[in-house]
């Protein structure tokens, strides 16, 4: 997927990250967003039966995005591992919450809606993925 | 540009404990605002009921047809759990705000959404697998694996690594290549602990009457039937193609 060009406008600073490095860490405060601009990236959760890799995600993924549009629930639901040499860059969240904030209501709870949901059926995911 | 825009009103709707709202692969348009009450939302596969969610006051539903445009029938159905009063969204109020709303926070929804899509679609996948594998397993099919013949043959077992040459005496209770189940007198712990992950060297008769002498390994200790008992799980450790060929033999006969 190439990047939109949107979401380089966005970009405050670039970062190059080595194989195997933990980007996000589930469960660690924290709604900063990052756009994987090259490489690739696996997100994974915590089950009661190890680690269980969720998704494997390219270049124009968002990640994090997840904390930052619920707002009230903080901490990282999954982590973010670096699969090979990845570049990332990482978003505006000032700029980003700024606009998010102009929002109806009504858009903004949709919008929430769908984010709960996504969260709720990775869980569940992973833990059938862990055989649960 | 002159364009008159006729967005429906926010209408308010009851609907009494029990009834559907929405029901799946319907197509419907409205999204839904829960002011009292809640409900349940379900799906139907094989005529077995999905349960999905319980959603409550504030809490919204009917989001996932328009964030598909209006193009896919309702993915789920919703039932009300009480009486229940709804705040009802014509999918125009919200439309053009959506289209018009900054071009970065729309790619981020739209991918939320394609991952919703994904990971649903993985999580049916792994529920029938699931489902498969319980009734198999319910069968007896997938049971072969952990089939332990039952057996009553005494044995002698000590500790690989206990310094004095202590011979304690048990009963092999269950026998399949993995492992054993094996009685021993509770008492016998005074002179060394069962511990888990404990080494034993273990020598016993197959019914055959050929024997076996072989290193095993305590997976599992439970209170055995027998008051002052206890039951060891084992696993052979190292166990020669031979022992297993022997005891594969035993099992059948």
């Amino acid at each position: 997927m190439a990047i939109d060009s949107i979401i380089y406008g966005y970009i405050v600073k670039e970062e190059i990250v080595q194989p195997n490095v933990t980007i996000i860490e589930e469960g660690t405060k924290g709604d900063w967003m990052y756009v994987v601009l090259k490489g690739k990236v696996k997100v994974k959760k915590r089950t009661p039966l190890g680690l269980v890799t969720i998704d494997t995600l390219g270049e124009g993924a968002i990640v994090g995005e997840i904390p930052f549009l619920l707002k009230t629930h903080q901490l990282r639901t999954a982590s973010v591992i670096s699969e090979g040499v990845v570049k990332l860059g990482i978003l505006d969240k000032e700029r980003l919450e700024k606009e998010y904030e102009l929002l109806s209501p009504q858009l903004n709870s949709l919008i929430k809606t769908l984010v709960l949901k996504l969260k709720e059926t990775t869980k569940k995911a992973s833990l059938l993925a862990a055989g649960q | 540009m002159n364009e008159v825009r006729k967005i429906p009103p926010v209408v308010h709707l009851s609907y009494a404990k029990g009834e559907l709202i929405i029901k799946e692969g319907n197509y419907g348009i409205s999204i839904y605002k829960i002011l009292k009450g809640r409900v349940r939302i379900f799906k139907t596969s094989n005529s077995t009921i999905i349960h999905l969610a319980t959603l409550g006051i504030g809490e919204v539903f009917g989001e996932m047809t328009f964030f598909n445009f209006l193009l896919e029938p309702r993915s789920a159905s919703v039932v009300a759990i009480d009486d229940v009063e709804l705040e009802v969204w014509h999918p125009a109020l919200l439309t053009e705000e959506y289209k018009n709303m900054p071009a970065i926070l729309r790619y981020i929804t739209k991918q939320t959404m394609n991952r919703l899509l994904k990971i649903n679609s993985i999580v049916d996948t792994l529920s029938k697998k699931k489902k498969k594998e319980k009734a198999k397993e319910e069968s007896g099919l997938g049971k072969r694996r952990y089939f332990r013949k039952n057996i009553d043959q005494e044995c002698i077992y000590r500790p690989v690594t206990h310094p004095l040459k202590l011979e304690l005496r048990g009963v092999v209770k269950d026998i399949n290549p993995l492992g054993l189940g094996v009685e021993v007198m509770a008492k016998n712990t005074m002179n060394f602990s069962h511990d888990l992950g404990t080494h034993l060297t273990i020598k016993f008769q197959l019914p055959s009457g050929s024997s076996i002498n072989e290193v095993v390994v305590i997976r599992s200790i439970k209170k055995s039937r027998a008051p002052g008992y206890l039951l060891l799980g084992v696993e052979f450790k190292n166990i020669s193609k031979d022992a297993i060929k022997r005891i594969g033999f035993s099992m059948m006969s």
